[in-house]
């Protein structure tokens, strides 16, 4: 209930900023025509193709993070040798910006959505990766121990000892690198000109359409809440057995 | 004879690797790939003092300065939600949504309000970088034990004293991730913003660079913006490591990415 008055509270001092003019002439239409034009576009479908081609952006980005950085992240946690080899190139890496690689992107492969998928891969690998690394160095030496006077099949080891040791640190992993792969999805559309809500946005300013221009930023704001419940309701059911989530700690 | 055998890996591998991208980019045609040694000729004949006056500083102001907003408001504003419920009820759901809005797509915003100003790259980054310090501040200020509370309270610290030598310090290591985060997003709309609309700046080189075909100077760029970004991280890790020496849940620090 308090919420919706802080929306409410909100939206009606932004209209009064609006209404004022206190800011010049366009920059600032009001939220009530703001909202309108996201009513449109939702009632004529317009919205949903640039919002589905972001979404499948980050599906398929994130699709790609994965498969790379979770077995990576559990070799490099098992094979000290491997760590040790990749540790400086990794360390060197993982702080660049990713849209550092933007613009050698671009020249390969064009505004398109293979430049999305590169560039998500490139800047939302690294904390699923370190994450995983720092679940497999979490197992307790007693449990891999165990498993191995039982003499546990490799599959068995994996299943019942590494995956679930690894997987609430997994879970925060995809937690940073999926908000990662949605702000460098819309960087690819906004300033690459690959498909998606990020290009509506840019093409509506300088169309001067700013009410539009406002729409599509706040559906691109709806879509993050969107990821963000998923992947928490996908994470609770997962690790509903895990301690941590028992005792509803977030 | 183990330790030294990794030691000689993490020694080895880099340079053999650089050895590798040299070896086989000798005589690229690829004009993407070029030679690593233009690469090299490139970076130093580009990046003179006056250049890196002209186009490094500028991005470096713009990205501090917001940084340092960011992480500043989001403090405040993350110790104030986290200490009253009240508040909390109230501006929970416009948070959220806010913190979801990717900032790039904010740029045009900015560029709207400010044109091409440094003042709406400052902006731009302070209102993108925010969110990170505000929830894990809250976060933080929440999960302060209630032991130590009523100890303040029993001790009648008052809010200040109870503020600065309680409730923060037992936050802070909630609050630097959250400040850690915020700095790779300043760094990101730093760069971003200037590809965008700027006349000057490390990311509008760069952008410039690929727009006029100059692939060897956008190379150039790109290496210097890769080291910038592992200098100023190692910089804020040193930093945090200082602040953090006393606590310790920090040394055993798994989670503290």
């Amino acid at each position: 209930m308090r919420g919706l008055i802080g929306v409410a509270v909100s939206l009606l001092i932004w209209e009064v900023f609006a209404r004022t003019g206190i800011f010049s002439a366009g920059t600032l239409p009001p939220a009530s025509e703001v909202i309108g034009v996201m009513i449109q576009a939702v009632i004529s479908g317009q919205v949903f193709e640039p919002l589905l081609q972001t979404l499948q952006g980050w599906i398929l980005g994130m699709l790609v993070v994965t498969v790379i950085a979770v077995p990576v992240g559990v070799v490099i946690g098992r094979i000290e040798f491997v760590y040790r080899s990749v540790r400086p190139v990794f360390e060197f890496l993982r702080p660049i910006p990713g849209v550092t690689f933007l613009p050698l992107l671009l020249l390969m492969f064009g505004p398109t959505i293979s430049m999305k998928v590169w560039m998500i891969t490139l800047a939302a690998i690294w904390p699923l990766l370190y994450q995983t690394y720092y679940g497999v160095k979490s197992i307790e030496r007693v449990a891999t121990d165990t498993a191995r006077v039982y003499h546990m099949s490799l599959g068995a080891r994996l299943m019942k000892v590494l995956l679930p040791a690894t997987m609430p640190f997994i879970a925060t992993g995809l937690r940073i690198s999926s908000a990662i792969a949605l702000i460098v999805a819309v960087v690819a559309e906004l300033v690459g000109g690959a498909p998606g809500l990020g290009e509506f946005i840019y093409n509506a300013q300088t169309a001067g359409n700013y009410d539009t221009m406002y729409a599509y930023i706040a559906f691109a704001g709806v879509l993050g809440v969107i990821i963000n419940a998923a992947i928490r309701r996908v994470e609770k059911r997962v690790l509903r057995w895990h301690v941590l989530h028992r005792e509803g700690i977030e | 004879m183990r330790q030294r055998l990794y030691l000689a890996a993490e020694i080895a591998v880099p340079v053999l690797l650089l050895a590798f991208w040299w070896i086989v980019s000798t005589g690229s045609t690829n004009p993407f790939w070029p030679p690593l040694s233009d690469i090299w000729n490139a970076f130093g004949s580009t990046w003179t003092w006056e250049r890196i006056q002209a186009d490094v500083f500028p991005s470096l102001w713009r990205m501090g300065a917001g940084f340092f907003l960011a992480a500043f408001l989001g403090i405040v504003l993350g110790t104030a939600i986290g200490m009253s419920a009240r508040l909390r009820d109230f501006a929970d759901p416009v948070l959220q949504f806010l913190r979801a809005v990717p900032p790039p797509a904010l740029i045009p915003v900015a560029l709207l309000f400010f044109g091409l100003d440094d003042s709406g790259k400052v902006f731009l980054i302070t209102l993108g970088a925010i969110w990170p310090v505000v929830i894990s501040t809250e976060d933080g200020v929440r999960s302060v034990e209630s032991t130590l509370r009523d100890v303040s309270k029993v001790y009648r610290l008052g809010g200040a004293k109870t503020l600065f030598t309680v409730i923060l310090p037992s936050a802070a290591p909630q609050i630097f991730a959250g400040v850690r985060t915020c700095l790779s997003i300043s760094l990101l709309l730093m760069v971003i913003s200037e590809m965008v609309g700027s006349v000057n700046g490390l990311g509008h080189f760069i952008i410039q660079s690929q727009r006029t075909l100059d692939i060897s100077s956008m190379w150039a760029g790109m290496f210097l913006l890769g080291i910038l970004g592992y200098l100023i991280t190692a910089v804020f890790l040193l930093g945090q490591r200082r602040v953090l020496r006393w606590h310790p849940d920090f040394r055993g620090g798994a989670r503290q990415d």
